[in-house]
C-alpha cells in the first residue's frame, strides 16, 4: 500500500472529498489530509521526524481534517503533496492593481516598475508562501518525495463577477494576464532547478484563456468540521470535488 | 571692561561643553533652529549616510515622505536592491550640490541632461541614478520613460515637502565636458564607458557648491515657498579619490568645505538648519568608536549617537516615538536599511578598484 500525505489549506477540501467519493476503489492508497487556513502551515514546526502544529487553532484543523492524526509523521507517508498553499499565480498578481511593468499595457495612473523587479519580488514573495517554506520544512524532517500542487485559476465566472476581485479581471481585459502566468512559469521552473516538483492543473480543466472551467467551481465546499458549507457564489478561487478527481487522476498518474 | 567671552554659555567652551563631560553625551549639543514635529511631510536626500536618516525618522514615526513605494509584497531586500525604501524617491545617492541642482532643473524642464543613459552588456541605465536598476532596463526608450515618471514623482514631492533634510557627502565628482551634467558616480563603475573626452574630473569648490545650492533651494521655493531645509553633512569618508593626493586628506579638504558651506547656509538663512551629525560621528572626542573597523562605515552606535541628539530636541521624553513602522514584520518589510550592511552605496563599488 502507498500512503499519501496530503497537506493543503482551504483548496485542500476539493482533494479530501473528491477522495471519499472513490477510496473504497483504491485498496492500495492510503491518504491521510493535514489542512490549516490561509499561509498558517508556514509557522509548522519541524520536531523529531515531524512537522508539528505550532498553536491550538492549526492543531484543532489538523485534528479535524486527519482524523486526530494530528501531526505529520514523515516515515509514515511514501509521498507528500501540497495543494495551493498560496503558491499560486493568486499570491503574484496584487501588484497589478497599483503598477504596471514594461511589458504590460501602460496606464499612466499605475507606477511603472521594471520586469525584471516584479519578477524578483514575485520570485522573493513565493518563496514565503506555505508551500514553499511547508516543503523546505518536509525536506529538513527527512521527507524526499514532495510534489507542490498550485492553487488552481480562478475559475472563469470572474469575468462577469463586477463586485471584487477585480484583478484577473483587469489583466485579462488588458492582455496582461497571459504574460504573468508565463512569469509564474518561469518562476516554477527556475524553483525546479532547487528540487521543486509538481502536479501541475491538470489542462483539461482549463480555458483557453487560461481560467478554470466553470463547472470545476460550482459549488465548492469549504473546508469545515463537517464539510457541509458552500464557498459563496462569487468565489472563483476554490474548485469543487470534480476538480479534486481530475487532480487525484494525475497524481495516481505520478505515484 | 568685561572680557567678550565672560557670562557666555558652558557650551561654549571647551572644558566645559566637552572635557568635562563623556563622549557620548555632551550636553546642548545642538539647538533645533525650528521644530520638526511627528507631522511636518520630511523628504530626505543625500549620500549613503542619509538612507540611515530616513530609517531613524521613519521608525520614529516622523512623516518621512516616499514618493516611489514598491509594491507591498516587495521584501526590504529587495526593494533597497532596486533603490526603493532608501530615501524618498528612487533617486538614489545624490553626492553633490551640483547634481541635486540639475535633477531639480530636470524635473522643471530646464535641464537635460547629457550622456544620460549608459550600457552594459546590452542592458541601458540611467546615469543619473544607475543602480536603480540593477540589471539595467531592455532599451534606452525604456529607460527615458521611466525617467520622465521619476522626475514628475520628484517634482510633486518638492511640492508637498515641508522639509527638505539634505546630506551633503562629495565635493569630488565626473561630470561631462560640454553640459557640466554630473553624475553620482564615474563611467564603468556600474556601466558606461569612460572616455576621457567625454568625462572628466571635478572638485567643486566653496563658492559652487553654496551657490549650487541655492539656486536649488530658489527653485524649489518657487513652487513651495514654505519649504524648509534641514543640512547635515555625511561624516562618511571618501572610498577613493580622483586627486592626486592622499584619500585621508581629500576626505579632510572635501568635509571641511562641504561643512563650511553648510554651516553658512544655516547661518545666513532662518530656514535653513544645520544639524551637527558630522561633529558627533567624526570628533575626536569620539575617537572612532562611531566607526566599524574599516574606519569608513558608520557604527549602529553612531547612527543612534546621532539620532538621540536630533531626538533630544525634536521628538524630547516622547515615549511614543519609539519603533513604530506600519510595515514591520519582523525585518521584512522596515522601511529602510536596518544596519550600515544595507545601505547602497554607489561610491563603496570603488573599493574594487583598490589594488
Amino acid at each position: 500500500m502507498k500512503k499519501l500525505c496530503f497537506i493543503g489549506n482551504s483548496h485542500l477540501a476539493a482533494l479530501k472529498l473528491a477522495w471519499d467519493d472513490i477510496q473504497e476503489n483504491h485498496p492500495d492508497l492510503d491518504i491521510t489530509f493535514f489542512g490549516a487556513y490561509g499561509n498558517s502551515l508556514a509557522n509548522i514546526a519541524v520536531e523529531d521526524g515531524a512537522l508539528v502544529p505550532t498553536n491550538e487553532k492549526m492543531q484543532l484543523e489538523f485534528n479535524v481534517t486527519s482524523y486526530d492524526k494530528g501531526r505529520i509523521t514523515i516515515s509514515e507517508y511514501d509521498y507528500f503533496f501540497l495543494f495551493s498553499l498560496n503558491f499560486s499565480v493568486n499570491l503574484i498578481i496584487p501588484p497589478y492593481d497599483e503598477f504596471r511593468t514594461d511589458s504590460q499595457q501602460d496606464d499612466p495612473a499605475k507606477h511603472l516598475i521594471s520586469d525584471r523587479f516584479y519578477k524578483d519580488i514575485s520570485k522573493d514573495f513565493l518563496t514565503q508562501s506555505a508551500g514553499y517554506v511547508v516543503r523546505q520544512k518536509l525536506i529538513e524532517a527527512g521527507a524526499a518525495q514532495i510534489f507542490i500542487s498550485p492553487q488552481p485559476m480562478p475559475s472563469e465566472a470572474i469575468l462577469q463577477n463586477k463586485n471584487g476581485a477585480s484583478t484577473f479581471r483587469d489583466a485579462h481585459d488588458n492582455g496582461d494576464l497571459p504574460a504573468i502566468v508565463d512569469m509564474f512559469e518561469d518562476i516554477k521552473a527556475e524553483f525546479a532547478e532547487e528540487g521543486l516538483a509538481y502536479v501541475d492543473q491538470p489542462s483539461d480543466t482549463l480555458n483557453p484563456n487560461g481560467f478554470t472551467k466553470d463547472m470545476y467551481s460550482v459549488d465548492a465546499i469549504r473546508l469545515t468540521i463537517k464539510f457541509n458549507k458552500k464557498h459563496p457564489p462569487d468565489d472563483h478561487f476554490h474548485m469543487n470535488t470534480h476538480y479534486g478527481a481530475a487532480l487525484l487522476q494525475k497524481i495516481f498518474a505520478i505515484i | 571692561m568685561t572680557s567678550p567671552y565672560h557670562g557666555l554659555d558652558p557650551r561654549q567652551f571647551w572644558k566645559s561643553g566637552v572635557a568635562e563631560h563623556h563622549p557620548t553625551a555632551l550636553p546642548d549639543l545642538y539647538r533645533k533652529k525650528f521644530d520638526i514635529g511627528p507631522d511636518i511631510k520630511i523628504a530626505t536626500a543625500g549620500s549613503c549616510f542619509a538612507q540611515h536618516i530616513k530609517q531613524q525618522l521613519t521608525n520614529r514615526g516622523f512623516a518621512v515622505l516616499d514618493s516611489e513605494k514598491p509594491p507591498v509584497t516587495a521584501r526590504k531586500t529587495i526593494a533597497q536592491k532596486y533603490g526603493y525604501r532608501l530615501f524618498s524617491g528612487r533617486y538614489g545617492n545624490i553626492y553633490t550640490t551640483r547634481h541635486l541642482l540639475q535633477i531639480t532643473q530636470e524635473a522643471f524642464g530646464l535641464f537635460q541632461p547629457a550622456n544620460a543613459i549608459w550600457e552594459r552588456e546590452g542592458r541601458f541605465f540611467d546615469a543619473m541614478r544607475p543602480t536603480v536598476e540593477p540589471g539595467g532596463l531592455e532599451t534606452a526608450e525604456l529607460v527615458l520613460k521611466h525617467r520622465a515618471r521619476h522626475l514628475a514623482r520628484f517634482q510633486k514631492l518638492l511640492k508637498t515637502t515641508e522639509l527638505f533634510i539634505f546630506t551633503f557627502g562629495l565635493t569630488e565628482a565626473w561630470i561631462d565636458r560640454k553640459t557640466g551634467t554630473t553624475y553620482p558616480t564615474a563611467p564603468e563603475t556600474v556601466a558606461g564607458t569612460f572616455d576621457p573626452d567625454v568625462f572628466v574630473f571635478k572638485n567643486f569648490k566653496y563658492e559652487e557648491i553654496y551657490r549650487d545650492f541655492l539656486r536649488f533651494k530658489a527653485l524649489v521655493e518657487k513652487i513651495n515657498p514654505s519649504i524648509k531645509f534641514l543640512l547635515t553633512v555625511s561624516p562618511v569618508p571618501l572610498t577613493a579619490t580622483a586627486r592626486d593626493d592622499h584619500v585621508l586628506v581629500a576626505t579632510t579638504y572635501s568635509k571641511s568645505i562641504l561643512r563650511a558651506v553648510a554651516g553658512r547656509l544655516a547661518d545666513e538663512y532662518d530656514t535653513i538648519d544645520y544639524f551637527p551629525s558630522y561633529e558627533i560621528i567624526t570628533a575626536p572626542t569620539s575617537k572612532g568608536f562611531y566607526f566599524e573597523p574599516n574606519m569608513r562605515s558608520v557604527s549602529d552606535a553612531g547612527v543612534e549617537a546621532v539620532m538621540k541628539v536630533f531626538f533630544a530636541q525634536h521628538a524630547p521624553g516622547n515615549t511614543a516615538f519609539e519603533v513604530t513602522d506600519p510595515n514591520h514584520e519582523g525585518d521584512s518589510r522596515r522601511a529602510g536599511p536596518a544596519s550600515d550592511d544595507d545601505i547602497v552605496c554607489e561610491e563603496l563599488l570603488l573599493d574594487s578598484f583598490t589594488p
